[in-house]
């Protein structure tokens, strides 16, 4: 094949021929086999390429892709997670958080308590029974707290009695006190 | 479409009226399709991208100023979101084990059609995968839309020089199987 002709054929039908050289190439054609067949060859390629070009895809896919569209704008519409699923996420989330409360410590379990239906608390039990006057409190009655929180089944619950109690102390008598209780070894140690 | 007729459909569906996005799916779909297909030489991704800037079209027209044909703006998104999409899989690609094979085989029903269909893709496949993207895309606007240079280069913003040396090489690849 004569390929510097051939070219000209293909700029040619690629309009970068002037007027002059559009039409000496088209009187080549013409009087030469070989540059006629390729001509064909060339304008059916095209042909065959724009054919499939232009009817595909078909008359339908305009409507196949504006459904798909639709359904794709409308997804983006709706929001992801439903109110009702929302609100049932809250809820579990604040029944787990406060199980984590109520079984924090189970020593200090309020419905644990062995002396929960069977005894008053710790400050009722020593004020109606008298045993310490809370303006005057003494080495026995610190004892006795002492002796109390020892044996009670719940420390928590002594703390939130007993402790008051001692606490209406000034520290520098706590203090004497606590002293006189290692001297004497009422802790035991 | 001439810009009176363009301005009145999209002002159409602003005002509501879903026929006119209909009809300006009817009238672009096509092109938007083998444009995309031109930057990624997949049909599925052509397909894909097609949907995209469909959505973007059906949301975003509202945005859309008349300053440039509807064309030149579809355009724009349409080549975006190809280059996207082109860089995303040129990632999945290292990482992928599935082959262009297997992929065709996974045919869409609502893209490829019927056998002879899929025979003819064929061959445009083969003949478009031998040219570079710029050439492909000057090719493809040329050769199935039948734009002039002119419209080529108002839409795409290149010179007609250009365009015109971009399709000849494109030629010139595409006659090199003759002398085979």
């Amino acid at each position: 094949m004569n390929n510097k002709k051939n070219e000209q054929i293909l700029k040619l039908h690629s309009d970068l021929l002037n007027k002059d050289e559009q039409i000496e190439i088209r009187e080549m054609i013409t009087n030469s086999q070989e540059l006629k067949e390729f001509d064909n060859l060339l304008m059916n390629e095209l042909s065959e390429l724009r054919d499939i070009g232009t009817t595909f895809p078909n008359e339908y896919y305009s409507s196949i892709l504006v459904n798909k569209v639709l359904e794709r704008a409308e997804e983006r519409r709706t929001p992801g997670m439903k109110p009702s699923f929302a609100y049932a996420m809250i809820v579990s989330f604040i029944i787990v958080l406060t199980s984590q409360f109520v079984n924090f410590n189970s020593t200090a379990n309020y419905f644990e308590s062995d002396y929960f239906f069977e005894s008053m608390d710790l400050g009722e039990y020593v004020s109606t029974n008298e045993l310490i006057d809370l303006n005057n409190i003494s080495l026995s009655e610190i004892d006795y707290f002492s002796y109390l929180e020892d044996n009670s089944a719940n420390d928590y619950y002594f703390a939130s009695t007993g402790y008051e109690l001692i606490d209406m102390i000034d520290q520098s008598t706590q203090d004497e006190i606590f002293n006189e209780m290692i001297n004497k070894n009422i802790l035991g140690n | 479409m001439n810009r009176i007729e363009e301005k009145e459909l999209v002002t159409q569906f602003l005002n509501g009226n879903e026929n006119a996005f209909n009809e300006i799916a009817k009238r672009y779909s096509k092109r938007i399709y083998w444009q995309a297909f031109g930057i990624l030489n997949d049909h599925f991704d052509a397909d894909e991208i097609s949907q995209e800037v469909l959505l973007i079209l059906f949301q975003k027209l509202k945005n859309f100023k008349f300053d440039s044909s509807l064309y030149t703006w579809i355009y724009k998104i349409t080549k975006n979101r190809s280059l996207n999409l082109l860089a995303k899989r040129k990632v999945k690609t290292i990482f992928s084990i599935e082959s262009d094979e297997s992929k065709q085989l996974k045919s869409k029903e609502n893209v490829v059609l019927d056998f002879e269909i899929k025979e003819k893709l064929k061959k445009v496949n083969r003949v478009l995968k031998k040219l570079p993207t710029k050439q492909r895309e000057v090719f493809i606007m040329r050769t199935f839309e039948e734009l002039t240079y002119q419209e080529i280069s108002e839409i795409t913003g290149k010179s007609i020089g250009g365009l015109k040396a971009n399709y000849f090489h494109a030629l010139k690849k595409i006659t090199e199987k003759f002398d085979e």
